[in-house]
């Protein structure tokens, strides 16, 4: 019995290794890779290929360079080669494509290499496969067969801790939390500075390297490794534990694997066999997992143990211990001297952007002086948040050059106008709906060296006072804004108001140069108009040079310097309120006669 | 391979081409077939090889007990129309009214792939089941080197490419199918029952599937579990290279992919014929993530 359990579990431990590697690309970072297995069958042919003995002159000659390299040795080389194969496919794939095409092309990159593998022979001895790989330790210690399989156990459920804790460690991170930001929403991710391509990569290569130790571990199980025990249909039972088990929940990935690729397989061989061959019981056995997939999305797609939400004043141990040498490095702020040059902060010049044969902006000039309140309005269609996109990077100008602080920035990704102190929001709140309202205002802060894995699992203890003192700095602003009572809520289960609050906690973590809005009061209520109100104000004081479109002209009229007037394309009008009124053309195109008087 | 020495490069190529155009019939038939219902759900089925799968083994099973090549179609088709119905009514409807997040459908049916291939492997079990019908010799046709069987199908997907074209430009259905495939609040509102539309398209590419995983266990010899998923990844391939969604440049696509794939089979190993296919695939989403037969003005509407 107990040598029965053993068994079981060696294998249960070794699949929650690599269902942990598939939690970091799927549940951490949202990338739906359907060639996982590829990850965990390079690094169980690598860790076979490492620690193989010479050619015993039987035709094994193909694969076998005789390294005999200890496991641990093994296990390492193993998971860098699948980290290194995770870096080529994952900055081909990861750069363009998005969604279910990039599902498709992780299937697709699966399928070369495992027609690769399993066709030229000379790699991995082709469809043999190769076998009789030493059980690592075996020949050191003296062990009988089950004293073997104990230690082999043992030794499996140490990796399976340490790479647990390691994955948990990142989860917690800054960088596991900016990892999730652009799973949640990619365009607000970029729009705070994030780097949207790096952060997945490293997202992706990391649940790589986990899934080839996962393989080496199998590999040390079963000792032989051909094509015929992996295709793409092992990737997608991966899915089904890790969604059964709790998508994004490190625990959960541990459970789904036991349940579904342990428990699952166990039960069957329980039942008598029906059907007409020996495939009859995997076949059943899938088709559970399949039905168990669409029973969970159905009924509960959170899964067993749902993706755990970091509670503020709750920051996990290890960084509450550890030297106080290091603070926020970018305490600095982007926000220059306000008297420093008296050179306008923002400049648009002759900026044209065209879609198909309709021109949005044609030729707009116009400047934002240091500190202002700058309201841009104009009728629908005047081109108003085109010139917004254009000016934050989402969309690059056809002609023009647009001048922040001093420095051209026409054509520039969002993420480098963000970098340079140009933060926008959007006409719809862009929260980062799976993040709590304080994550979401932390993870606004655009210091991204606290963002790499590299310190979340080797430099902690630098990274635990920046931590608090951000912690406090975002309950400090959450609290300006009143949004105390919902700071440890998913921030996507936020009213519409609220959320739009949450904009602006997120803009005062960055202390941005200038702050482009775009209408932040759409569908807002007078009294969180007025709240918007003082918390523009708040900005401005803070040194935030504010640009705004709006139609409310109420709100226009009591907020703004300075008004910038669109009409099909073009700036028909600039100054302030009382300028504009003198001003027939602006009057006429839109203000009309009656809304000024 | 089949070239003797006397034959020159240049008609090796075309015999290549040749083999290539029966491909890129049946690639036609299930890649218009996939684009079409992407068209209306916006989810891309990643059961869609089951649905061929599930139409060659009925072909297969009606041709064992009736001999009858039509009746063996025609209940190839008709069964891929009931998978296809059946998927949608009972798992991605539902969902879809729950407003679920696409990329959930797209994994949803990962599930029904799973579960339809198994079943299959259940029930016929794992072995190649031979598949044939009685076909000529090879005769000449210009420059290629066909069988009459070959060029009934090559004929067959032309026709029905040009029904699709007729049904989608000139009918009542093919009207609310690009409305529903453009917006379909829009054309809810507009007076168009969306999940009308929606169960008629699945009705439409289901048959199509069907035929489709039929024709491809008739010219590869027999049928068996992952004959379908098999093909899927050369099907997306075709797809996504002519714009998914969009059933003019899956016929496009289709004819690339299938032409390259057995022309490449000529020159280098045919083990690599489907990774060639995929290779095409991931340039062109490099290179041309919209697809290669869409205008820019089309990206933008």
């Amino acid at each position: 019995m107990l040598e029965y359990l053993v068994s079981v579990l060696t294998l249960g431990a070794a699949t929650a290794v690599i269902v942990l590697g598939l939690n970091v690309r799927w549940g951490l970072s949202g990338q739906l890779d359907l060639g996982f297995y590829l990850m965990v069958a390079v690094g169980a042919y690598v860790y076979g290929v490492a620690t193989l003995g010479p050619s015993n002159g039987q035709g094994q000659v193909t694969y076998i360079l005789g390294l005999r390299l200890p496991f641990l040795v093994a296990i390492l080389i193993a998971g860098a080669a699948s980290g290194l194969l995770s870096l080529v496919i994952g900055s081909i794939a990861l750069r363009r494509v998005r969604g279910e095409r990039y599902a498709i092309v992780t299937v697709a990159a699966t399928i070369i290499g495992y027609s690769f593998i399993s066709q030229y022979s000379p790699l991995f001895d082709g469809y043999n496969g190769i076998y009789g790989v030493p059980r690592p330790f075996a020949g050191v210690l003296n062990l009988s067969a089950q004293g073997y399989s104990n230690f082999y156990f043992v030794l499996e459920v140490c990796v399976l801790v340490i790479v647990f804790v390691l994955l948990e460690m990142v989860r917690r991170s800054p960088f596991g939390r900016a990892v999730k930001a652009v799973r949640e929403d990619e365009v607000a991710a970029a729009a705070f500075g994030k780097s949207v391509y790096g952060l997945r990569l490293k997202a992706y290569v990391l649940g790589g390297v986990v899934g080839g130790i996962g393989g080496c571990l199998l590999m040390g199980y079963i000792s032989a490794f051909n094509p015929a025990s992996w295709s793409a249909i092992e990737t997608f039972l991966l899915y089904g534990a890790l969604i059964v088990g709790g998508t994004g929940n490190n625990a959960g990935a541990v459970l789904g694997a036991l349940i579904v690729l342990i428990g699952i397989p166990q039960l069957a061989q329980a039942i008598p066999v029906v059907g007409n061959d020996a495939n009859a019981l995997p076949a059943i056995e899938n088709m559970v997992i399949g039905l168990l997939i669409i029973g969970v999305l159905r009924f509960r797609p959170i899964g067993i143990l749902p993706e755990r939400k970091t509670m503020s004043g709750q920051l996990p141990r290890w960084m509450l211990h550890g030297s106080k040498k290091e603070g926020v490095t970018a305490e600095r702020s982007m926000v220059s001297p306000t008297d420093a040059v008296a050179a306008p902060i923002l400049e648009v010049r002759d900026v044209r952007k065209r879609f198909g044969g309709l021109y949005a902006v044609q030729g707009a000039t116009f400047s934002v002086q240091r500190s202002s309140i700058t309201g841009l309005v104009g009728p629908n269609g005047a081109g108003k948040s085109t010139m917004i996109n254009l000016i934050s990077g989402l969309m690059s100008p056809d002609s023009g050059v647009i001048v922040l602080d001093g420095e051209e920035i026409q054509g520039r990704p969002l993420h480098w106008t963000s970098r340079r102190g140009l933060l926008r929001t959007f006409q719809v709140a862009r929260e980062w709906p799976k993040l709590t309202v304080t994550e979401n205002v932390i993870a606004a802060h655009p210091d991204r060296e606290r963002e790499s894995l590299w310190r979340s699992l080797f430099a902690r203890r630098s990274l635990r006072r920046s931590e608090n003192e951000l912690e406090a700095q975002a309950l400090a602003t959450i609290d300006r804004l009143g949004l105390s009572r919902v700071k440890d809520e998913l921030a996507g289960s936020l009213s519409g108001g609220q959320k739009r609050l949450l904009e602006f906690a997120r803009a005062a973590m960055v202390k941005p140069k200038v702050l482009l809005l775009d209408e932040p009061l759409a569908g807002v209520n007078p009294v969180l108009a007025q709240e918007i109100a003082a918390a523009v104000e708040d900005l401005r004081s803070a040194g935030t040079t504010i640009v705004i479109v709006e139609h409310n002209m109420r709100f226009v009229e009591k907020s703004c310097d300075t008004v910038v007037v669109m009409g099909q394309g073009r700036v028909i009008g600039e100054g302030s309120m009382a300028e504009l009124r003198q001003n027939e053309e602006v009057v006429e195109a839109y203000l009309g006669s009656g809304s000024m008087a | 391979m089949g070239t003797g020495p006397q034959v020159s490069p240049m008609s090796t190529f075309l015999l290549g081409v040749g083999f290539g155009l029966v491909t890129a019939a049946i690639l036609a038939i299930s890649t218009v077939a996939l684009s079409l219902q992407f068209a209306v759900t916006n989810v891309p089925n990643f059961a869609h090889g089951e649905i061929m799968t599930l139409g060659a083994f009925v072909g297969y099973s009606t041709l064992q007990w009736s001999h009858s090549v039509p009746l063996a179609i025609v209940l190839a088709m008709a069964s891929g129309s009931v998978l296809g119905v059946a998927i949608n009514k009972f798992i991605l409807g539902p969902f879809r009214k729950r407003n679920t997040a696409l990329l959930t459908q797209f994994v949803l049916t990962i599930a029904i792939s799973l579960i339809v291939q198994n079943a299959l492997l259940w029930i016929y079990g794992g072995n190649t089941l031979p598949i044939s019908v009685s076909s000529g010799l090879p005769v000449h046709i210009g420059p290629f080197l066909l069988t009459p069987e070959e060029d009934i199908i090559i004929g067959a997907a032309a026709a029905i490419m040009i029904a699709v074209h007729v049904l989608l430009r000139y009918t009542m259905f093919g009207k609310s199918q690009r409305a529903v495939a453009e917006s379909p609040s829009l054309a809810q509102a507009s007076g168009i029952s969306a999940s009308k539309v929606i169960t008629r398209t699945w009705i439409l590419t289901g048959a199509l599937a069907g035929l489709a995983g039929f024709v491809l266990g008739l010219t590869s010899g027999g049928v068996f579990p992952t004959l379908g998923f098999g093909f899927l990844l050369v099907v997306f391939a075709a797809a996504i290279l002519g714009g998914i969604g969009r059933p003019y440049g899956a016929m496009a696509g289709a004819l690339v992919v299938g032409v390259a794939m057995e022309v490449s089979a000529l020159y280098i190993s045919s083990d690599y014929k489907t990774s060639v296919a995929f290779a095409i695939l991931i340039l062109a989403l490099l290179f041309r993530p919209q697809g290669l037969f869409t205008s820019r003005m089309a990206e933008m509407a």
